[in-house]
């Protein structure tokens, strides 16, 4: 048993290094100053990983491009559309598993479908109509288009399906309404995936770079990825607050995972009929 | 524990637990989802789709052409060939980052001590933008600038062209895109994993079921549906994979990494040729919406689950 | 005709029916600028100097990064909306935007009067057809970079800032020859923009050969001549045979760094090289950019320019704001703030304190006498891509001759749409 142990530690190390190497080749750039930056990394060696001199400054300028308003920005902007869209999909998810109607794998292949079509097809409609509504630079526009997604509504709708039709149908015995059952019994027993869920959710606004540049281009509705590229114009890329944006927004988007894994394994063990 | 068989075979046949509810109710649930779906999605597809049946005068005009558009794409060789560079990468990355991410979450399912750090590490490389990802590693991989082909060097080999050799390049895509996204799909095929009973692998191992027999016989049925969700999800996503490509090969060198969403955007920003590039995005859609289909059929749930 | 934004208007009006539709906000007096995502001190006093000349105007400038402000620059123009009122272009994409209406003419704005006051070659770059339509902001041009520390420990005399002691490309191999170092993983030549038509055309022009015809819609007979050809052959042949050349180093960002971090002991570049090399360990020295034994000097220039949206609701805002931006005081303080070349020939004058020294010298030499604008196409943007693509490739090994036949028949194909 020790050895399967050992090995597992292992194996999930060279996995670490892996894919965090980069990253912490990232990380470190953003304490070197600019000239120190590239002058090792066409070596690799300890100097490529150790920085010899270690500076702040490119995290002291970074309210230079705006940097904190743009990471107030996305927080409210990737959470609002995590909190709405988890509510908004799963419920749908949840019919689409629980109910029966008419149309209704028409509908789910048009709910699958609207999530395949490539982006830049639509932008044009897109802005058309978030202009005619007067929307153009407003959180309205950063978050609405957002919040119902084909992906994750099949996310939901898979688990809810998976459920045992007798859970269902002990809870309407009881006289439970359908709300009362999504919402105090198959959302609770569902965790990981709404976890999942709202990750998706929340990695999608914290990545969005075009539809943002498109909709709200204005200086205050800035999302952390324009205002990390602010660091490059066509003549001069400040590199070290390049790295030092970007380290931050990763550190920053890796703490709804870190606080919401450990819901993981909640899951259906508890489960059964009560 | 009860057995549950729910519906006969294939996820489009079986709608589910099936159980009755007014129609108020069940509109209740859709509706938010349906209408940002019709509004923000549906009508602007539709928009698309028309649209692609069309080109536009230099003065904006617009101009029916029919199925002209796409009689063009398809009589170019140059189409063709980025029809076959794109199946062949996701031919590749799909199955690849699907198999990848199963690995991961079943390596860091069962709890341990600094196990959730791992899953966070696991995690960290899909908070970066695949713009950061394309111009990270284009500097890490780069010959002249770049730690990687240092490391190359002085174990003795040849330095690599990586993006900007003709054979390495698509391969180089592969990789890179599932060094960031590997950990996405792994938090998903987690929550299923941790889905399954802990009661049914006790009984599988009671009764003298190995490791790898428990996998397959308790473990793959049940993660079926979290499967068909990842593998699906995946193959979408990677179909419209193109910034990488846009930011450093622009579809080379040599048309190694031709992708036919590369070649939608350039047909639309570079070319000007709104209508051609929308019968290009159709063109995708139809693609993905097949080999989806496929994939669902061929991960269809049997209907049933076991006690 | 259907237009497109009919067809889109019809829609949302469909939706607007449906209650969820408000008319669209009014602009005030709000002048929407779409701007390039320089830093702050290059942008901010400008605009706040527009302002203070005239009384009422509220600028409300977006800055984009330089990744994508084309493409959500073309999304809005596209899209037919008032918004933006003014936008930057790239000089050469002047005709591109003009064919397609989405430039109002400057000259009834600044006046025959105000045109004059520009160089020729940024008039040039910023006319389609004889009308002046978009308003030049800068120019530029390029120099020969040397690393004066590399020079010196090669034993090689420095090269001289005389743009008559010009260096043929000959030479310059040799010197770049005896300055690579693989030992060392020095480069003994790089380009700062190695697959751009801005810094390679100038190869071909040196050598005589035309680079588009004179209506600009073929590519064919000119990007396939004899000599083009031969041009990029012996620049593909500094990466494959000669190897004084990093090949793949595609990236400018990167390409700058080498020369930075002393890597590159000659660096042809563009003029604001010096500016941006502010706190490095570097000693450079510049020289004449070098041109081909036999064939004339000729160095690239150009640079970006402002565009008027003729559908903005806020016409007479955006006018002043043109007619202030071609004001010899602001065009003054706009250059001193990028420490770039003046548009207007009258401010070396004026200006000659920040334009001291053999550098500055050379700069406005071969602005007024070699500087060569790209060739005026609306179809610029596709001539550009297609052609860098060749000239990745060419630089990785393929052969001239061959590759430059299938750019020009690619870039032919895609032209056609602008004969009518």
């Amino acid at each position: 048993m020790k050895g399967a142990v050992v090995a597992r530690y292992v194996a999930l190390s060279v996995i670490l290094v892996l894919l965090v190497a980069p990253l912490a080749w990232l990380f470190i750039s953003s304490v070197r100053p600019a000239s120190e930056i590239f002058r090792w990394s066409h070596e690799f060696g300890w100097r490529t990983f150790v920085p010899a001199e270690l500076t702040l400054q490119n995290y002291a300028t970074l309210h230079e491009i705006g940097y904190w308003r743009a990471l107030r920005n996305t927080i409210f902007v990737a959470g609002a559309t995590m909190v709405l869209g988890v509510l908004v999909n799963a419920a749908a998810g949840f019919a689409f598993a629980v109910f029966r109607f008419r149309f209704q794998r028409t509908i789910f292949v048009l709910v699958l479908l609207s999530a395949m079509m490539p982006f830049e097809g639509i932008v044009i409609p897109l802005y058309t109509l978030v202009r005619a509504l007067g929307l153009v630079d407003t959180y309205t526009a950063l978050i609405l288009p957002e919040v119902a997604s084909g992906f994750v509504i099949f996310l939901f709708r898979q688990f809810f399906a998976g459920l045992p039709r007798e859970f269902y149908e002990a809870a309407r015995v009881d006289g439970a309404t359908w709300p009362v059952i999504f919402w105090r019994i198959a959302i609770p027993l569902s965790w990981p995936v709404v976890v999942t869920g709202a990750m998706m959710l929340f990695i999608m606004q914290w990545e969005a770079f075009f539809w943002p540049l498109v909709a709200a281009p204005s200086p205050d509705y800035t999302l952390v990825q324009i205002a990390i590229a602010r660091n490059r114009s066509m003549e001069e890329t400040a590199w070290g607050r390049m790295f030092s944006a970007t380290t931050l927004a990763c550190l920053i988007a890796i703490v709804p995972f870190l606080v919401f894994q450990r819901f993981y394994l909640r899951g259906l063990t508890a489960g059964g009929i009560k | 524990m009860t057995v549950a068989a729910h519906g006969r075979g294939g996820w489009l046949r079986d709608s589910g637990i099936g159980t009755q509810a007014g129609t108020l109710m069940i509109a209740l649930f859709l509706a938010p989802a349906l209408l940002g779906l019709v509004a923000f999605r549906l009508v602007p597809i539709a928009i698309a789709l028309v649209g692609s049946l069309f080109g536009e005068t230099l003065a904006g005009d617009l101009v029916w052409r029919g199925l002209g558009n796409f009689e063009r794409l398809l009589g170019d060789p140059n189409v063709w060939h980025s029809v076959r560079v794109t199946l062949l990468f996701n031919l590749l990355i799909n199955p690849l980052q699907v198999l990848i991410a199963f690995g991961l979450a079943l390596l860091v399912l069962r709890p341990a001590p600094g196990i959730g750090l791992f899953r966070a590490a696991f995690f960290l490389p899909m908070t970066l933008s695949i713009g950061l990802t394309a111009m990270l590693w284009d500097i890490l991989l780069n010959q002249h600038v770049g730690p990687v082909n240092a490391l190359i060097a002085q174990l003795g080999f040849a330095r690599q062209g990586f993006f900007h050799d003709e054979n390495q390049a698509l391969a180089t895509m592969i990789v890179i895109a599932s060094w960031k996204g590997c950990g996405y799909w792994m938090i998903f095929l987690l929550a299923g994993l941790a889905a399954i009973p802990e009661e049914l692998h006790e009984a599988a191992r009671i009764d003298g079921a190995s490791a790898w027999q428990r996998l397959r016989y308790v473990t793959l049925p049940l993660m079926r549906r979290p499967l068909a969700f990842v593998l699906v999800a995946d193959t979408a996503a990677n179909f419209v994979f193109f910034a990488p490509v846009f930011i450093l090969t622009s579809g080379g060198p040599n048309g190694a990494t031709d992708l036919l969403m590369f070649r939608a955007y350039e047909t639309a920003f570079t070319f000007g040729d709104w209508g051609r590039s929308l019968a290009l995005s159709t063109i995708i859609l139809l693609i993905v919406a097949a080999i989806a289909a496929v994939e669902l059929r061929l991960l269809r749930d049997d209907g049933t689950q076991a006690g | 005709m259907l237009e497109r934004r009919t067809l889109l208007q019809g829609t949302t009006a469909a939706l607007g029916a449906a209650g969820l539709a408000q008319p669209a906000l009014a602009q005030g007096r709000e002048v929407q600028v779409v701007w390039m995502g320089w830093p702050d001190g290059q942008v901010l006093p400008i605009m706040q100097e527009i302002e203070r000349r005239n009384a009422g105007m509220r600028l409300r400038v977006e800055r984009f990064p330089f990744g994508e402000i084309f493409q959500a620059i073309d999304v809005r123009l596209q899209a037919r909306s008032p918004s933006p009122d003014i936008y930057i272009v790239d000089g050469p994409l002047t005709a591109y935007y003009a064919v397609r209406r989405h430039l109002a003419e400057i000259e009834p704005i600044i006046g025959r009067e105000g045109m004059q006051r520009y160089a020729p070659s940024v008039i040039e770059q910023g006319s389609v057809g004889g009308r002046l339509m978009s308003l030049p902001l800068y120019t530029s041009s390029s120099v020969l970079f040397c690393n004066a520390r590399l020079f010196r420990q090669a034993g090689i005399p420095i090269p001289s800032a005389d743009p008559a002691k010009r260096m043929t490309w000959e030479e310059t191999l040799e010197l770049a020859r005896r300055l690579t170092n693989p030992a060392a993983q020095t480069w003994g030549f790089v380009v700062d923009q190695a697959d751009r038509p801005y810094s390679i055309l100038p190869f071909a022009q040196s050598k005589g050969a035309s680079m588009l015809s004179a209506d600009g819609f073929t590519a064919t007979g000119h990007v396939d001549s004899a000599l083009f050809v031969e041009a990029m052959r012996w620049y593909g042949e500094l990466y494959t045979r000669h190897r004084v050349s990093p090949p793949g180093l595609f990236d400018t960002a990167l390409a700058r760094e080498m020369f930075f971090s002393g890597r590159a002991a000659m660096f042809l570049a563009i003029d604001g090289i010096p500016a941006l090399a502010g706190g490095r360990d570097l000693e450079w020295t510049a020289t004449a950019h070098p041109y081909f034994a036999g064939g004339r000097a000729v160095t690239p220039t150009g640079s970006w320019h402002i565009g008027v949206n003729p559908r903005g609701t806020n016409r007479a805002m955006a006018d002043a704001f043109i007619r202030s931006y071609a004001n010899p005081e602001v065009v003054a303080m706009q250059t001193r703030v990028r420490g770039a070349p003046p548009t207007m020939p009258a401010l070396w004058q004026t200006m000659a304190a920040d334009y001291q020294g053999d550098f500055w010298a050379l700069v406005k030499h071969e602005i007024e006498t070699t500087g060569v604008p790209r060739p005026a196409t609306p179809g610029f943007r596709e001539y550009e891509d297609i052609l860098r693509i060749a000239i990745r490739e060419i630089v990785g090994g393929a052969d001239a001759g061959p590759r430059l036949r299938r750019a020009a028949q690619d870039i032919d194909r895609e032209l056609q749409k602008y004969r009518t």
